[in-house]
């Protein structure tokens, strides 16, 4: 994990003070709401149905047993007990009082964190692999690359009133569990031909109300010239992104309306003039490395007898291993999935007391280690194998051992219109419904996985368009209906998913989407996976099933 | 109009002028781009200093063969939320080694002060009534408080 230096510290605990400086000069009225709303939005505060909402940073999605225990007793302290884990691998808070927000970011900076940059017209939270540094299926460990972006984006003076908001995810696997495709820029760690380290930039991703795949800007750029290249990016889309229009004012519609080669000339005039002058990578980069402590994992066997013994004899551990755990790259260990979905219940809530409880096991079994993923679940990325079985009796108690990860009851959800003053429709109870329909584990192990995501307006917060079943909550005459998008894909094979047809009354769309998975059922093949049936036999089908009675 | 740089409140010895011939001896003259583009072929007081005026769609490459007769570029901000400026100011200092001042003038707060000067600029003009709301003991805590940004340390 990644140790905060000086330097790392006195920015937060300035922040802090900074914002309380803030608040306290937007009640003398020092400060217009006009101009208060920008510097809350930096500090990720919003203004929401009920009450303000924080949403911290969780860079990279990585977390230490210290850091979940303040999440904790946050929950406790400020907020209804409970916090909700987000899309973009961070937690918000969604019961607060403002004149609380600046002591709160007070106990946030004692642990190292903060909310910068979590919202506002400015470059977010970077986001990243939650298998980073345990798969074996990475060239690299892409933590300190997106260690470095965090450093460098945070509180950039250049970059703080872009057009729009403009996120930046890494991988450094083939397999995309960064949805690296539908960011504003996706960073994928490659090598050239000679073996040296560098990046394949993507740019022009997004989802919201024109959502869109990106494209390859720069199939390898050096290591050593990423935050030039960087710089190059944002200045010409700070500079030429459209201002006119909001919804037309992410770099995806410049990249659209210039052409992409348009856009890498331009990026490139920029990069050659200023890259000698730009922050330098290299020295930053092996800062940040000496800084990442490397997990200190001890030398097992591959493999563990006792764990083919346990699962042999226990047919509910087999299923939450087979569904939950994932190989590690270091033999004897594995990655842990902790769903954060139980069957009923709402997507990435966690009470405080679970989160002292995670904490505690992450402290005990995983290197003191927690990831964020983008479907609102939690990893523990470096557990022994011997340790699994304990580790899921343990799960169990809390609430936290659901066998479901990537299944179908393992639903992704925005807070909809419960929370969030931006919605159209409800989300979770959606996401409730569909879950209990489909929770026997016998029907969701048939199922394989598949993933569905719901967002309660166009924004799209739910990632709904990259669902292989997205459902996106609208409103009509003041009743909410639910579209269905089908064939969507979040990975590698990133792909925006289609419209079905017509919208479905709350009531109906959830036999809508049991009439999707009976037809999938009747059309697959052996063993074959609901995105792959869908690439074969496409849309077609699922829609004569969705409006056959009309 | 009064000036703000290195954190002080002062009257700019600058004024804008929307015709060359307008000079004062011993004041500043800021021209806008245009004019000072249009006027390049007078004969010109070398003594003078020479300021020019722009905004955030002014296309560099027009003033880049004089950027060393410029004493000082005011930069306009149209919207406090419109970063452009920002940008603007770095790629003048970064891009085309401009020594001179730049002062930013138009919608800017206390709180973008830091900004500014991290990207170069040097001086933001303010008006009155944004100066009772936050005179300048606001700027210089904005300043102070700011946490620097690392790599242009």
């Amino acid at each position: 994990m990644y140790s905060y230096d000086t330097s790392d510290r006195q920015l937060v605990h300035n922040r802090a003070k900074q914002f309380r400086g803030q608040v306290a000069r937007r009640i003398s009225g020092a400060l217009n709401e006009d101009e208060f709303r920008p510097l809350r939005l930096m500090n990720g505060l919003y203004l929401e149905m009920h009450a303000y909402m924080l949403r911290i940073a969780i860079p990279y999605g990585g977390l230490c047993a210290k850091q979940m225990h303040m999440l904790g007793d946050i929950a406790d302290k400020y907020d209804r007990g409970y916090g909700h884990f987000t899309t973009r691998q961070n937690i918000q808070f969604n019961w607060l009082e403002l004149d609380r927000v600046p002591e709160l970011l007070v106990d946030l900076a004692k642990v190292n964190m903060h909310a910068i940059q979590s919202s506002g017209n400015c470059i977010r939270n970077v986001t990243a692999d939650p298998y980073a540094g345990a798969t074996a299926d990475e060239i690299a460990d892409p933590l300190p690359t997106a260690e470095l972006i965090r450093q460098w984006s945070s509180l950039h003076p250049e970059f703080a009133f872009l057009p729009r908001k403009f996120k930046i995810a890494v991988t450094g696997a083939n397999n995309d569990r960064a949805a690296i495709r539908v960011h504003d820029i996706g960073i994928q760690l490659v090598e050239d031909e000679a073996g040296s380290p560098g990046y394949k930039i993507f740019v022009g991703g997004g989802l919201g109300r024109t959502p869109m795949v990106g494209v390859v800007l720069c199939p390898f750029l050096p290591q050593d010239q990423l935050l030039a290249y960087l710089e190059a990016i944002l200045r010409v889309y700070n500079l030429y992104g459209r201002r006119d229009n909001k919804y037309k004012a992410r770099i995806k519609i410049l990249t659209h309306e210039l052409g992409i080669d348009n856009l890498r000339d331009q990026i490139e005039a920029e990069f050659q003039s200023t890259k000698d002058t730009a922050p330098a990578t290299g020295p930053w980069l092996s800062r940040v490395k000496g800084n990442f402590q490397a997990p200190s994992f001890e030398k097992l066997p591959s493999g563990s007898k006792e764990l083919d013994t346990l699962t042999a004899n226990n047919s509910a551990f087999s299923r939450w291993v087979e569904t939950n755990v994932r190989d590690h790259k270091v033999p004897g260990y594995a990655i842990a999935n902790v769903s954060l979905k139980p069957i009923g219940g709402i997507a990435g809530d966690v009470t405080g007391e679970q989160m002292h409880k995670l904490a505690k096991l992450a402290d005990r079994f995983s290197l003191s280690e927690i990831r964020v993923t983008k479907n609102q679940s939690l990893v523990l990325p470096h557990v022994k194998q011997s340790d699994l079985e304990y580790l899921w009796h343990a799960l169990q108690l809390d609430g936290l051992g659901e066998a479901n990860s990537g299944l179908i009851s393992d639903v992704a959800s925005c807070p909809g219109m419960d929370y969030c003053s931006l919605a159209t429709a409800r989300s979770i109870p959606i996401s409730q419904q569909i879950s209990r329909r489909f929770a026997d584990p016998e029907l969701q192990q048939k199922i394989g996985p598949v993933a569905i995501k719901i967002s309660g307006c166009i924004n799209a917060c739910g990632h709904h368009h990259i669902g292989q079943i997205g459902i996106l909550g609208l409103e009509k005459n003041g009743e909410e209906y639910y579209q269905i998008v089908l064939g969507g894909d979040d990975g590698e094979a990133a792909a925006i998913g289609k419209v079905s047809g017509h919208g479905f009354s709350k009531d109906d769309i959830v036999d809508a989407v049991e009439r999707v998975i009976d037809t999938f059922l009747k059309l697959r093949t052996s063993g074959e996976l609901f995105a792959d049936a869908y690439r074969r036999i496409g849309i077609g089908p699922f829609k004569e099933a969705l409006y056959e009675t009309d | 109009m009064k000036l703000i740089k290195n954190g002080a409140l002062s009257n700019p010895d600058w004024i804008f002028c929307d015709d060359i011939d307008h000079a004062r001896h011993g004041v500043g003259q800021i021209l806008p781009h245009k004019v000072f583009l249009e006027n390049l072929a007078k004969p010109v007081d070398t003594q003078r200093l020479v300021g020019i005026q722009i905004d955030v769609d002014t296309d560099l490459e027009d003033i880049i063969p004089y950027l060393d007769q410029l004493n000082l570029i005011v930069i306009e901000f149209a919207s406090f939320v419109d970063g452009r400026g920002f940008s603007i100011a770095r790629r003048l200092r970064q891009l085309l080694n401009y020594a001179g001042e730049i002062w930013a003038n138009g919608k800017l707060f206390a709180d973008q002060y830091p900004l500014a000067v991290q990207c170069g600029i040097d001086g933001v003009l303010v008006d009155e009534p944004l100066l009772q709301r936050q005179p300048i003991e606001h700027w210089r805590e904005a300043l102070d408080m700011h946490p620097a940004f690392r790599s242009l340390l």
